[in-house]
């Protein structure tokens, strides 16, 4: 192989594993957002951030810093619906429509129902589930897929 | 071959050295955090707003800081860490805004402030930027840079003053439905309302915050321009090493083609 053709060579393959790395990373989202793994949380048809059940877990301890005596202080993977929607950035809302995995049933929550509301990281699955506190944790959704917050 | 492999994978880590010296990575094992401050405080024209005057009546605020300030884990905390004041020290209503580091990675650094109701002209404001503000390394604080007295940018609106000016536009509180917010560690002076608009500007112009003597002031600037400079050495020596590997391409490209050149003359 002459030298040009090696540089050549050398750029195609930079440019290859740049635009691979990229596609890997779409064909990723997508993957681990069907299967639950990675939640959306969708505002004006943007997205505006992911949820994972490690980022479930991080923001259970840090309600339980900034908020003690609440219902998860012995749950290290339950954080409320409340705190994550804050997190997120979220301020202003009509109505929150939580949708799971598969045909389960949506949940639409409008901002007075979402108190005892929380969501709650399973350790097997690497996914979370919505659960409701008021009700002994009943799981309302057990893989939760996409979460969407209406204007 | 080997030698261009490997130019351009030290080339292709070099940048990440860069990213993780800023500490805006996960954390570190050590627990030696390297100190949060704030970078340019700006309007949407780009202007900075410390110390400005003629200020929109609505104005939407950038900062930027040199960390990530934005995620998730510690947004709730660190969104309660602003705090606008009007010229008697009442507390207005905010909006805090940021893009999620999961969705643009490259907004991680900054936070928009926007009060929520429209200021009163010709007026004096105080932004107040609390110590505790924290990046995502969970270690490096506003307060590092600050002597522990988080950071004030003080802002005069546009327009002439009326009457009755100064007055809380609505409660004390950030736009979201959070717990009260704690206290900033010092409460804030503000400007004395009897000054005539030169005086204030002398005095704005002398101090940074009322809160903390000016020359640590200077020094936080100065340390912000020592980072600055940091940064503009780490991007130098990246383009430098791109001109060297180019170089030695081009020497080994027209090196080669000369041998080759001289082969097919022996072979003649």
């Amino acid at each position: 192989m002459t030298f040009n053709r090696r540089i050549v060579v050398g750029i195609l393959v930079l440019v290859l594993v740049a635009g691979g790395a990229f596609l890997l990373e779409h064909m990723a989202k997508v993957q681990l957002s069907r299967n639950g793994r990675l939640v959306p949380v969708i505002q004006d048809s943007k997205i505006i951030a992911y949820l994972d059940a490690g980022t479930i877990r991080q923001l259970s301890q840090q309600e339980r810093e900034l908020r003690p005596g609440q219902d998860n202080s012995n749950n290290h993977s339950e954080v409320s619906l409340s705190f994550m929607l804050g997190s997120t950035g979220v301020v202003d809302y009509q109505y929150i429509e939580v949708s799971g995995v598969g045909n389960s049933k949506d949940f639409k929550l409008n901002p007075g129902d979402i108190e005892d509301i929380a969501l709650s990281a399973s350790s097997n699955h690497h996914t979370f589930a919505l659960v409701n506190r008021a009700e002994g944790n009943r799981v309302m959704i057990q893989k939760v897929a996409k979460v969407y917050v209406a204007n | 071959m080997t030698g261009l492999l490997l130019i351009m994978f030290f080339l292709s880590i070099l940048p990440l050295t860069a990213f993780g010296a800023g500490g805006d990575g996960a954390g570190n094992t050590g627990g030696v955090f390297k100190p949060l401050g704030l970078t340019t405080a700006t309007l949407e024209d780009g202007t900075s707003i410390i110390n400005a005057e003629n200020v929109p009546l609505k104005p939407k605020i950038t900062l930027h800081f040199d960390k990530n300030v934005v995620h998730l884990s510690y947004w709730e905390r660190n969104k309660r860490c602003f705090h606008l004041y009007n010229e008697n020290e009442e507390e207005l209503a905010l909006k805090v805004t940021k893009i999620d580091d999961t969705v643009d990675f490259s907004k991680r650094q900054y936070i928009w402030v926007e009060p929520t109701e429209a200021l009163f002209p010709g007026t004096n404001y105080m932004l107040y930027v609390a110590p505790d503000l924290l990046a995502k390394n969970g270690g490096s604080t506003l307060a590092m840079t600050t002597n522990n007295q988080g950071e004030t940018i003080k802002f005069k609106t546009a327009g002439e003053k009326a009457g009755n000016t100064g007055k809380s536009t609505g409660p004390a509180v950030v736009s979201d439905n959070q717990s009260p917010e704690p206290k900033p560690v010092e409460p804030p002076t503000g400007d004395v309302p009897a000054q005539t608009n030169t005086e204030s500007t002398l005095n704005q112009k002398n101090e940074i915050s009322p809160a903390r003597p000016a020359v640590p002031g200077r020094e936080d600037t100065a340390r912000f321009a020592a980072m600055q400079q940091g940064r503009r050495m780490q991007n130098y020596l990246a383009a430098a090493a791109g001109v060297v590997l180019v170089g030695w391409v081009a020497v080994e490209f027209f090196r080669r083609r000369k041998r080759g050149a001289r082969g097919e003359k022996h072979d003649v």
